[in-house]
């Protein structure tokens, strides 16, 4: 079905290459490094620092909500990141791996997404961040906190379906993916991601965010693990099931260009 | 009869000339298929072909080496059949497990070890985990690597780490392997290994296309031959008719625009500065090559007599004139003179007007080739060139049907020798060599 079928055969035929690609690169970053491995902990708590500092000096004014900010803003921005973070690593898939494309005969789906295992590392990761948070904080997790990696699914397949269409329409055209990289930035000011949500005046600005879809994959996940309830559930599950489609649609985007990229890389 | 390996079947495939049509034909061809269309096969302006219906089969245990000068398309039709690129026409079947040597060594982290890389590599060709670990230790042996396989590839010199590519490569059994240019690595006794491995893997059937510049690492690798020119091939022949229409192809190419002929006075360089000059008392109009039945030619077969033919245009009467050709070869100057005083031990006299000279070169043990002509014209008593052309005509010799020269194509001069073979103790009767023993080694060579 619309390529679904061919996607899964592709990626278990390469399970191998994509498990060995995420394990060079895993490797070779911290390779030469006197902290090592501890580099995979410091870059998201320098993240974090960085917010707290902003407010601590008193530049952001974010309005008090029932979640300590500094918690709100950081379960927000990790679910948040998990958009670029998808949409850059497939978009730029085929591109970082042109020389393989050239070389071998991997499936270029395996290529394009074979960088999402770094995503899915890098997950993990931030949950054990939040983890330290949340003690320093005082603040309890509820049980949702363990379902975090299913609640963000929505985010990373909705950032995979647009990374899907990039990494080939990307190669075609260069600036395509520069262009959508700078519109996800503007995407985030009409997403509570750093502000609460009861915080806008404007009315415009508010129903924005009411009609931005994800807004609700932002703040259910995040309303779910502090306080273990969410309003809108429900438009969140609809639009969940909607980034299903969408990748199945960016599949199809892919299987039908895929062989119009390796002569542009 | 068994089943093909690899079936070819019009396969062409066009390439935008600049990243601006690139761009346009790419978006172009992405809209027309996300509506459901086809691309557009036909050739629009400003995109070529860069293969232009190929068509070939090979059986397993067929070695075929793919032949062309630069840009002619060879890597393209390895890039379609390792599916790479997709064809624009045509069709390309491959049965069995697909090896690609297609720039060994190409592709390693530089921070990882050889060791590491080793897994990656061997994955990335389509070996599982285990596979390569059942393999490990063949692989470095046949690299050569020793202890050096555990320290970061950055520090590998470029030979080792070409060695450990090709043998990732070829230590896996393939069915098909696809190899572009990457024989003539590592030292001597490594290349002789290369081409060991490749003949052991023919022997056990695998089919092997060959992509090279050297029609030496062809011949001694291949049983067929394939020559793309221009995009375009005429099919399987045989590897030595592939590798003499190749070096047919690159003659042409070689072959230089000739300028120096058919000079205005006016222009001529009385000092010895430029390709031609002269003190402008005579004047070479036109130099041309003709055969046996006096038709002028750019070619000839080899062994076959040419005559050169010198239109003169005297411009005051000459005596003690010396009539003098030399002949280059590509890559060495002045491999044979032709002087009419040492032929003939005289000298010319000629009366104002137009004058033509032949010189017939009976039989000439030329090797294939292309050579050219340099005339001049001189005058005993005056100590310098009354005219002088570095390059007035040029002459392609063929290869010949019935034998194959292939040693090296930089010398000129075929020389006939007879060839016999006798054991040592027959010459010097006080040796004692095991006669059986002399002969078996003699015929290894």
């Amino acid at each position: 079905m619309w390529g679904l079928r061919q996607a899964y055969h592709d990626i278990v035929a390469s399970r191998h290459v994509i498990a060995r690609l995420f394990w060079r690169d895993f490797i070779a970053q911290f390779r030469q490094k006197i902290l090592g491995y501890f580099w995979a902990l410091l870059s998201p708590v320098l993240g974090i620092l960085s917010f707290l500092f902003l407010f601590f000096v008193g530049v952001l004014h974010p309005g008090q909500g029932e979640i300590p900010y500094m918690v709100y803003v950081l379960v927000g921005s990790t679910i948040w990141g998990c958009l670029p973070g998808a949409m850059g690593a497939v978009s730029g898939g085929l591109q970082a791996q042109a020389d393989l494309i050239m070389r071998t005969r991997i499936p270029k789906l395996a290529l394009a997404v074979s960088s999402l295992a770094g995503l899915i590392y890098g997950i993990l990761i931030s949950m054990i961040t939040m983890v330290i948070v949340f003690v320093v904080m005082g603040v309890t997790p509820t049980w949702w906190f363990l379902a975090y990696p299913l609640l963000i699914l929505p985010m990373v397949l909705l950032g995979t379906a647009v990374g899907l269409v990039l990494s080939v329409l990307g190669s075609i055209a260069r600036d395509l993916t520069p262009l959508a990289t700078q519109a996800l930035a503007l995407a985030m000011y009409i997403t509570p991601v750093i502000y609460l949500h009861s915080t806008i005046q404007n009315p415009f600005v508010k129903s924005l965010i009411d009609w931005n879809p994800i807004s609700y994959l932002v703040d259910v996940p995040r309303s779910l693990i502090c306080l273990g309830r969410a309003e809108n559930t429900d438009i969140y599950v609809f639009i969940s099931l909607g980034t299903v489609i969408l990748v199945a649609v960016g599949l199809r985007v892919f299987y039908l260009l895929e062989d119009l990229v390796a002569e542009r890389l | 009869m068994a089943k093909p390996s690899v079936i070819v079947e019009g396969v062409s495939k066009k390439f935008g000339l600049s990243l601006k049509s690139a761009l346009k034909y790419g978006l172009l061809d992405s809209y027309r298929r996300l509506i459901g269309k086809d691309s557009d096969h036909s050739l629009r302006p400003g995109e070529f072909w860069a293969l232009n219906d190929v068509s070939f089969s090979l059986e397993p245990g067929d070695t075929l080496g793919i032949m062309g000068i630069n840009g002619s398309g060879k890597t393209t039709l390895l890039r379609i059949l390792n599916g790479t690129y997709s064809p624009d026409k045509g069709k390309v079947t491959l049965r069995g497990r697909i090896g690609a040597l297609i720039a060994a060594g190409a592709g390693f982290s530089p921070m990882l070890s050889g060791r590491e890389n080793v897994y990656i590599s061997g994955t990335l060709l389509g070996m599982t985990p285990r596979e390569i670990h059942k393999k490990f230790d063949e692989i470095v042996a046949f690299a050569e690597l020793g202890d050096f396989i555990d320290m970061p590839v950055r520090n590998y010199s470029s030979g080792m780490s070409v060695r450990l590519g090709f043998a990732i490569a070829v230590i896996g059994t393939p069915e098909i392997l696809l190899v572009d240019e990457v024989l003539a690595v590592g030292d001597m006794n490594f290349q002789k290994k290369c081409y060991e491995r490749i003949q052991a893997l023919k022997d056990r059937g695998t089919t092997i296309l060959l992509v090279s510049h050297s029609p030496g690492a062809i011949w001694a690798v291949c049983n067929k031959g394939l020559v793309i020119h221009k995009s375009r091939c005429k099919g399987i022949i045989s590897v030595e008719d592939a590798c003499k229409e190749y070096e047919y192809i690159n003659m042409l190419v070689r072959k230089p625009n000739l300028a120096g002929s058919g000079r205005e006075e006016n222009t001529l360089q009385a000092s010895y500065e430029g390709s031609v000059g002269g003190t402008g008392d005579v004047i070479i109009t036109k130099v041309e090559v003709l055969d046996e039945s006096n038709r002028a030619i750019s070619e000839i077969e080899y062994g076959e007599s040419f005559c050169l033919r010198l239109n003169l245009d005297i411009k005051k009467p000459l005596t003690d004139v010396i009539v003098r050709m030399q002949i280059n070869a590509e890559m060495i100057k002045s491999i044979a003179i032709i002087d009419s005083y040492e032929s003939g031990g005289s000298f010319f006299s000629f009366p104002e007007g137009e004058h033509v000279v032949d010189i017939w070169v009976r039989r000439p043990n030329l090797r294939p080739g292309v050579y050219e002509f340099g005339p001049s014209v001189l005058q005993k008593t005056a100590g310098v060139h009354l005219y002088y052309d570095y390059c007035a005509a040029s002459l392609i010799v063929k290869q010949p049907a019935n034998r194959f020269f292939y040693a090296d194509f930089r010398a000129s001069v075929h020389l006939d020798t007879t060839y016999s073979v006798s054991t040592h103790d027959l010459i010097t009767e006080t040796t004692s060599v095991d006669v059986q023993n002399q002969q078996n080694s003699f015929g290894q060579k």
